[in-house]
């Protein structure tokens, strides 16, 4: 893979006294990602458009976890503007000649830093503001300026560079991942009798499975899931032993530069071994950057296979009769979390909901699901921040836990690892007795092999 | 004719009606600018301003995933534009707020058409610019007084934002006064323009309320381009822009590309 060196990386970091350079550039382009187009426009757009009508923190789960000034995305959203404006517009350049002010509120960068990571990034406010203001792209931008100042939360850092440098986020080695997949094949065996293979490396089979951070090492059972669904229909798949732990931190810390590349380790393993379809597992942000940001905007030029998503895959398999569910496999009543990601940034609803409703025997809808989902309030990296845990659980996570207390399911099922986490932080926290799953988990649960 | 009412009719609209073209002409071309900052990469970008409209719009990425449906597209955006969906499923009451202060303003316009309809038909426009302005009177209170009271909106809110939404006020307000009085009948508004195009000043016959109506106008030209008010004029093109023509109608349902090109509505 061509990756440019290091050292260009590194150079791009800047002390927080030099704020005005790198809003400049962004007004500019990010040299490395140029593609995307839409965030400095978005943010000028932004600027300008807002009817102020507050709509937006009315459906803001942080706003609603602490209705004050601080957590008003509009507010929030105002300190990255303010800095746009001070550094890249004609009138801004003239006011802060005539009355200078600090950056950052408090002349704290530290502070900022803090307040780009109280936004979720759900796009729940852009669901429903007037204008279509989407306050997670102001917040993106804010927390680039964050890691350009070397200010990103440091274990979203540690992943961002794991990824960026390995392919994966925890760093694992291949083959401490050869050894966990050898380890779920004999699980397999164990639970069903079966040969259930799970092919690493095969060139030229048709399918390359990415599953998401944490299905290989963490939550084991959507892969078994997966690969049942795959030895179900006879599939010609495999998976890679360089690149099996789908993420994107860099499109969470607004690293434009390490969210291009860390796609760039899937995307090389799927051509390498020439697979023609991939089929990525059960995380956003890998799926968006994927789908979205780097083949549609060929930042690697055409891809010459298609993507699609694990929910898009086995729900076409479901309709298309291809697969036997028992659904008294599951019997207790089951309702789902849409992951923001999936459902605001993929436009992934109507699936997750086909392959519950045929794997479990009572499946219910929670209130407001959908793409105007309330987010778990773990979303934009938070729940893989131990440091801010008192306020996902009392503040971002509070409507959650209300709809989780009410829900009269018994197991709440999701599709990301990171809602996964934190929903059950909330429950463990808020003590409501639900169990938390996966969606492919239930699959895996339901299927009936013959 | 006084000082201030020929400062008023015949100088200030030579400051405010360019004042306002001009700053709404340089949001545009900054925003279409900002689209897609790669531009200036691309070889013969300088050919013609469509050139450079066409380059911008050739399908790279969206952070937002939205229809990319024409048909789709357009449905959505006139149901947005039209009837605010987006905000009617959400809140019942400022969508009855802010909707009818649009429809007022809509039909305050429809209504100044009657300079070039036939005189009969004057009745009709002066009983339309009565419901239209008395509807923006009703509402664009309501909105003011939200303003002040809900904490949510107050705390966004600021002195711009105020002065903005009070210059509104006062030109529904005089607009519905006036109109009250009588109206100004079109001869005395034909007359009014082709003085004011010709450059030549005269007196008219209109009450003093006119006067007072055409200041809120002119004011509100003024500060559209620095307030939110502004979102008049971003609205249509932060649609086409962003293609997030999802959020905007508040259409959810289907429509997301997550499938081909041509097929993004969901069964
Ligand atoms: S909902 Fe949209 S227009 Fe209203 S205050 Fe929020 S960002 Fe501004
Ligand atoms: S993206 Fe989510 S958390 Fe962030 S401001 Fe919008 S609604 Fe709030």
């Amino acid at each position: 893979m061509e990756k440019p060196d290091k050292i260009e990386r590194e150079k791009k970091y800047i002390p927080p006294g030099m704020v005005g350079t790198y809003m400049r550039r962004i007004a500019e382009s990010d040299p490395f990602v140029r593609e995307i187009q839409d965030e400095p426009s978005a943010l000028r757009l932004y600027m300008d458009t807002c009817t102020k009508c507050g709509v937006c923190a009315q459906e803001c789960p942080v706003y609603y976890g602490q209705p004050d000034k601080r957590m008003h995305p509009v507010e929030r959203s105002r300190q990255v503007i303010r800095l746009y404006k001070k550094y890249t517009t004609f009138w801004g350049r003239f006011w802060n000649a005539i009355f200078p002010k600090p950056d950052f509120e408090n002349n704290d960068a530290e502070l900022f830093s803090e307040r780009m990571y109280e936004c979720l990034t759900c796009r729940r406010c852009a669901a429903f503001c007037p204008v279509g203001i989407d306050h997670s792209v102001v917040s993106r931008v804010g927390r680039s300026l964050v890691d350009l100042m070397g200010l990103t939360p440091p274990s979203l850092a540690q992943g961002t560079h794991n990824s960026f440098e390995t392919g994966n986020l925890e760093g694992a080695s291949p083959e401490a991942f050869l050894d966990t997949i050898q380890f779920i094949e004999e699980e397999l065996k164990e639970e069903t009798g079966q040969d259930i293979s799970i092919p690493l490396d095969r060139e030229g089979a048709e399918i390359f499975f990415l599953p998401p951070s944490g299905d290989v090492l963490v939550y084991a059972e959507n892969l078994m899931g997966m690969a049942k669904i795959f030895h179900a229909i006879d599939a010609d798949w495999t998976m890679s032993s360089r690149a099996f732990d789908g993420s994107n931190f860099g499109f969470t810390t607004g690293n434009n530069f390490s969210m291009k590349y860390e796609n760039k380790h899937y995307i090389d393993a799927c051509e390498k071994l020439g697979c023609k379809l991939m089929v990525m597992g059960e995380c956003g942000h890998a799926y968006r950057v994927m789908k979205f940001m780097a083949s549609e905007g060929h930042w690697w030029g055409t891809l010459p296979f298609e993507i699609t998503s694990g929910f898009e895959y086995t729900a076409q398999l479901i309709r298309a009769g291809k697969l036997k569910l028992d659904p008294d496999k599951n019997p207790d009543s089951v309702t789902y979390h849409d992951a923001c990601q999936f459902a605001a940034g993929c436009g992934i609803v109507e699936e997750p909901r086909e392959i519950l409703k045929a794997a479990c025997a009572d499946y219910r809808e929670m209130p407001d699901g959908g793409y105007t989902q309330w987010c778990c309030g773990g979303g934009g990296g938070l729940s893989a921040l131990r440091s801010v845990r008192a306020f996902r659980m009392d503040v971002s996570g509070k409507k959650k836990a209300e709809q989780m207390r009410e829900t009269d399911a018994k197991v709440v099922s999701t599709s990301c690892l990171q809602c996964r986490t934190q929903l059950k932080e909330i429950a463990r926290y808020h003590k409501i007795p639900l169990k938390i799953t996966g969606v492919h988990e239930l699959v895996n649960n339901a299927i009936i092999l013959e | 004719m006084d000082g201030f009412e020929f400062f008023i009719l015949y100088r200030l609209p030579y400051i405010a009606i360019p004042f306002y073209l001009i700053m709404l002409s340089v949001r545009i071309w900054v925003w279409m600018r900002f689209y897609n900052p790669a531009i200036k990469l691309l070889p013969r970008t300088r050919r013609s301003v469509y050139g450079v409209w066409k380059q911008q719009y050739r399908p790279t990425i969206h952070i937002f995933p939205g229809s990319r449906s024409q048909r789709t597209k357009w449905k959505r955006a006139i149901k947005g534009f039209v009837f605010f969906t987006g905000l009617y499923k959400r809140d019942k009451v400022l969508w009855l707020g802010s909707w009818s202060l649009h429809l007022g303003l809509f039909l305050v316009i429809v209504a100044h058409v009657r300079v070039i309809l036939p005189p009969n038909l004057e009745p009709i426009c002066l009983r339309v610019a009565l419901i239209g302005s008395g509807l923006m009177t009703v509402s664009g209170t309501y909105l003011l007084l939200r303003r002040i009271i809900v904490q949510r909106v107050r705390e966004i809110t600021d002195f711009r934002d105020y002065l903005a939404e009070f210059i509104l006020l006062f030109f529904s307000l005089t607009a519905f006064l006036m109109v009250l009085d009588g109206g100004i009948s079109s001869e005395a508004l034909r007359h009014y323009v082709s003085r004011l195009v010709t450059g030549t000043a005269a007196v008219i016959d209109v009450q003093r309320i006119f006067v007072w109506h055409m200041l809120a106008a002119q004011l509100l030209l003024i500060v559209i381009p620095f307030s939110h008010l502004l979102h008049l004029g971003g609205i249509f093109l932060s649609r086409e822009f962003l293609g997030t023509s999802d959020t905007f109608a508040g259409d959810f349902g289907s429509g997301f590309s997550g499938l081909k090109d041509g097929q993004d509505e969901k069964p």
